[in-house]
């Protein structure tokens, strides 16, 4: 019987090596796609202001959210790392349910299917709220923002009406780089 | 001497991590953070490859098991990971043998299905089925696993006949930073599992895995061990490089080495090989592209009773893809196969092969025209492929299909294919007892005449249905030209000498329950009749139709319970097995799963909770109930 052997020959340096792991603090997304959300995420912070009544009390921190995926929530936690806005700290939680986002500040909706991302739309409050979610229609639904892919490349658009409605102050740079604006409701029918 | 002999080891190290500090690295996520809003907009996330079409809009009964499924249920196997789909047919036989097949004639030697990993074929050419305890892969970097249930050979190639399975692994830039997962306990004596990805100089991705598995003994129907432990070991890697802005050019391969018991022999099985994958694709600027792949392939087993098989395969195929008008996409290609073997016979009195090298060769050609019609609302598929090979000679495989959308939620379609099984070593050359039963060279393809019609449906925001029905005529099915335990004539030949009927309904329904709770369940009905064409006195083949139950249930729960927990329930009723003398089982295989903190993992699987031991196919043996723990973790 020579499998047990092996395994035990084998497991030992396994365990120390997870004894290791355990002791350092990286994090690690996996996937490439994940990680440059994130990195969108994390700057669209920089260029959008939400007024004092979003936050409870001044030194409430800023509350990002990621519903459905786990990889860039985890990315999302490593980037806002010892990062503040505004002299606030950032923060940052894995949701599962509409009900678990009424706190967040952003909101990054990763669920599948148009109709599952309407529901999630239609529970939340949208009051100083970023949502953003995969897909140029989210921005047409009542979204605010929509990742896109062009050429391979992740853009987004931006509703600058919806971004009204949540009482959301964006910045003329990350307009200026979205792919699209959407002014008014009329201008998403061209 | 040796300092030159160092040097030059040591210089290509060198210069592979100069390699890895050049360039704009970007796949870190330190980097990351540093990166403005511009930067982050020419990031190639995506490779140029094309995108999959929309599921609803396939005029075929396809069901697409994603990686993040396979990563929750905790399988730990291709096999088992075939069993989360709905309609396809798994039964454990032993500890490392599963009989897999879509739509019918399952065995350990079932030979009706084309399965492919990153387009390189798995199954062997010596029986057209897969020896699925030498395939495998690091499962938490499969990106999804497609499968089409019916003909697929139109595109797909020789042997997809009742289905076609095609696994997907993640490209490297998917599957960045390291991975480590241990496990054991129940039937695992332990297994391990590496991966390693990152980026050499700009936006060009690799990984390294190395994974080995060790599993202990079923349980004999006699009592006691079943002998039929099993250990497999496998490394590999892929590296996906980008020539240009729409140039993209992928190379991987895989080793391994394992060996399996059998109680008829002393010591143990054993199997190894080799592979290497390298395709180029090219994105033209007119909505068009093309993909070269070459392949090389070589394996090796001994079973130690009564044969070894070495064999190698080179395979090249190039496909592209245009589309020809806003309505109308076109797919044409061609490959050509080299396969060669060497088959030592250990017990020539009992199986032998004749001859015992064998070369052959086989080139392909198809083309596949997609039309829409009336606002996209009714899509035409037209298809065919032919072939030349040197077991059977011209094959012709076309199919007719066609989609119905009846409204923004729901369609129907239909199909019509004809489809070949070609003959294989074992048909051909195979020589039992001496001779007394033989492969005969004027064995010709089995056929396939299938005809499918399909319903999928969003009934609801959160229920969604999927229904197919089939009717398929088989004709030249594989027989013997007499009844092997009395003939009249000797020696018995293998013969065309079968025909039969299937027919049968497959159902799935998913329902979206709460945002974290997903619920999915799947009926298939399914009967098969066989019959030796007049004038055979084969009695086996008509025995030997009732191997595929005629109802299977599965249902799967997944639940988000928090965000550090959650819970993943596969149950399954399979009906009796009459020609196998297997009774109708249940199996409930729960995985539960605890996200300690953003690296770490912990996992319980329990499988067959429900039920000490049950026996799920003919020959085989009582498998058992097993509960093993896994703890894996991420890091930079």
């Amino acid at each position: 019987m020579i499998h047990p052997v092996m395994a035990g020959r084998w497991f030992r340096p396994c365990v120390l090596l997870l004894l290791a792991v355990m002791f350092s603090h990286q994090v690690a997304a996996q996937g490439l796609e994940k990680r440059v959300k994130a990195a969108y995420i994390f700057n669209f912070t920089h260029f959008i202001d939400w007024s004092e009544s979003a936050f409870e009390t001044p030194s409430s921190p800023l509350q990002l959210c990621i519903a459905g995926d786990r990889e860039v929530a985890v990315a999302v936690n490593s980037l806002i790392h010892n990062k503040k806005k505004n002299q606030r700290d950032l923060s940052n939680k894995l949701v599962l349910r509409p009900e678990d986002a009424l706190d967040c500040h952003v909101l990054y909706i990763a669920v599948n299917g148009d109709k599952t991302l309407l529901r999630w739309l239609q529970a939340l409050p949208g009051r100083h709220m970023l949502t953003i979610a995969d897909g140029s229609s989210f921005v047409d639904d009542g979204g605010v923002v929509g990742f896109t892919i062009v050429d391979g490349k992740l853009r987004f658009d931006i509703s600058q009406l919806n971004a009204q409605r949540a009482e959301l102050q964006i910045s003329s740079k990350l307009l200026s780089l979205a792919r699209q604006v959407r002014r008014n409701p009329s201008s998403s029918e061209l | 001497m040796r300092s030159i002999l160092r040097h030059s080891i040591l210089l290509p190290l060198l210069s592979f991590s100069a390699a890895c500090l050049g360039g704009m690295q970007v796949a870190s996520l330190d980097s990351l953070a540093e990166l403005s809003l511009e930067d982050l907009m020419n990031i190639q996330v995506v490779s140029v490859s094309r995108r999959a079409e929309p599921l609803r809009d396939t005029a075929a009964a396809i069901y697409v098991l994603e990686g993040e499924e396979i990563r929750r249920s905790g399988v730990r196997n291709l096999a088992e990971a075939l069993r989360l789909i709905p309609g396809m047919q798994v039964a454990r036989v032993d500890a490392h043998t599963w009989a897999v097949t879509a739509r019918g004639f399952n065995s350990d030697l079932a030979d009706k299905l084309e399965v492919l990993m990153d387009g390189r074929s798995l199954y062997t050419p010596l029986f057209s089925g897969v020896f699925w305890y030498t395939q495998d892969t690091l499962l938490r970097d499969i990106a999804r696993i497609e499968v089409i249930r019916g003909p697929g050979a139109a595109l797909w190639g020789a042997n997809a006949v009742n289905g076609v399975v095609n696994i997907v692994t993640r490209p490297a830039a998917d599957t960045l930073g390291g991975l480590q997962a241990i496990g054991g306990g129940g039937e695992f004596e332990g297994y391990s599992d590496l991966r390693y990805g990152g980026e050499i100089g700009e936006q060009n991705y690799y990984r390294v895995y190395g994974k080995g598995q060790w599993q202990g003994q079923q349980s004999a129907t006699s009592g006691g061990g079943s002998r039929d432990q099993w250990n497999h070991r496998q490394a590999g890697f892929r590296g996906d490089f980008r020539l240009a802005e729409r140039r993209q050019l992928t190379v991987q391969g895989d080793i391994y080495r394992g060996n399996v018991g059998d109680p008829r022999i002393e010591g143990e099985e054993s199997h190894r090989g080799e592979n290497a994958t390298v395709r180029l694709s090219q994105q033209h600027a007119d909505q068009a592209d093309t993909e070269w792949q070459l392949v090389y392939d070589r394996s090796e087993f001994n079973n130690r009773i009564n044969f070894a098989e070495e064999r190698q395969v080179v395979d090249f195929e190039v496909q592209h893809r245009r589309r020809l008008s806003p309505v109308q996409e076109l797919v044409i290609g061609g490959g050509f196969r080299f396969n060669r073997d060497h088959i030592t016979a250990i017990d020539p009195g009992t199986i032998d092969f004749v001859p015992r090298n064998r070369s052959d060769e086989s080139y392909d050609f198809f083309i596949q025209d997609q039309i829409d019609f009336w606002d996209r609302r009714l899509r035409l598929t037209l298809g065919a492929k032919l072939e030349h090979n040197d077991y059977s000679g011209e094959e012709i495989q076309p199919s007719v299909r066609a989609r119905y959308r009846i409204d923004s939620r729901s369609a129907t379609w239909a199909a019509l294919s004809r489809a070949v099984r070609i003959p294989n070593r074992l048909d051909q050359d195979i020589r039992v007892f001496g001779g007394l039963l033989q492969g005969d060279r004027d064995f010709d393809s089995e056929e396939v005449l299938a005809s499918e019609l399909g319903y999928r449906s969003q009934l609801s925001d959160s229920l969604s249905v999927d229904v197919a029905l089939f009717y398929n005529e088989y004709d030249q099915l594989r027989g013997f030209t007499d009844d092997f335990s009395a003939p009249q004539s000797v020696p018995v030949f293998i013969a065309n000498v079968g025909s039969g009927r299937s027919h049968g309904a497959e159902v799935t329904a998913r329902w979206q329950w709460q945002a974290n709770v997903k619920l999915l369940g799947s009926y298939r009905y399914f009967d098969l009749d066989i019959e030796a064409k007049p004038g055979s006195r084969d009695v086996n083949i008509a025995d030997a139709n009732a191997s595929d139950p005629n109802n299977q249930l599965k249902l799967r729960l997944d639940w988000d319970i928090s965000d550090h927990w959650s819970l993943f329930v596969a149950g399954r009723w399979v009906g009796e097995l009459k020609d196998e003398a297997v009774d109708a089982y249940s199996a409930i295989d729960v995985n539960v799963m605890w996200q300690v903190n953003d690296q770490l993992e912990l996992s319980i699987r329990g499988t067959n909770l429900n039920d000490g031991e049950h026996l799920e196919f003919g020959n085989g043996v009582e498998i058992k109930r097993s509960v093993h723990a896994q703890l894996s973790w991420t890091f930079e």
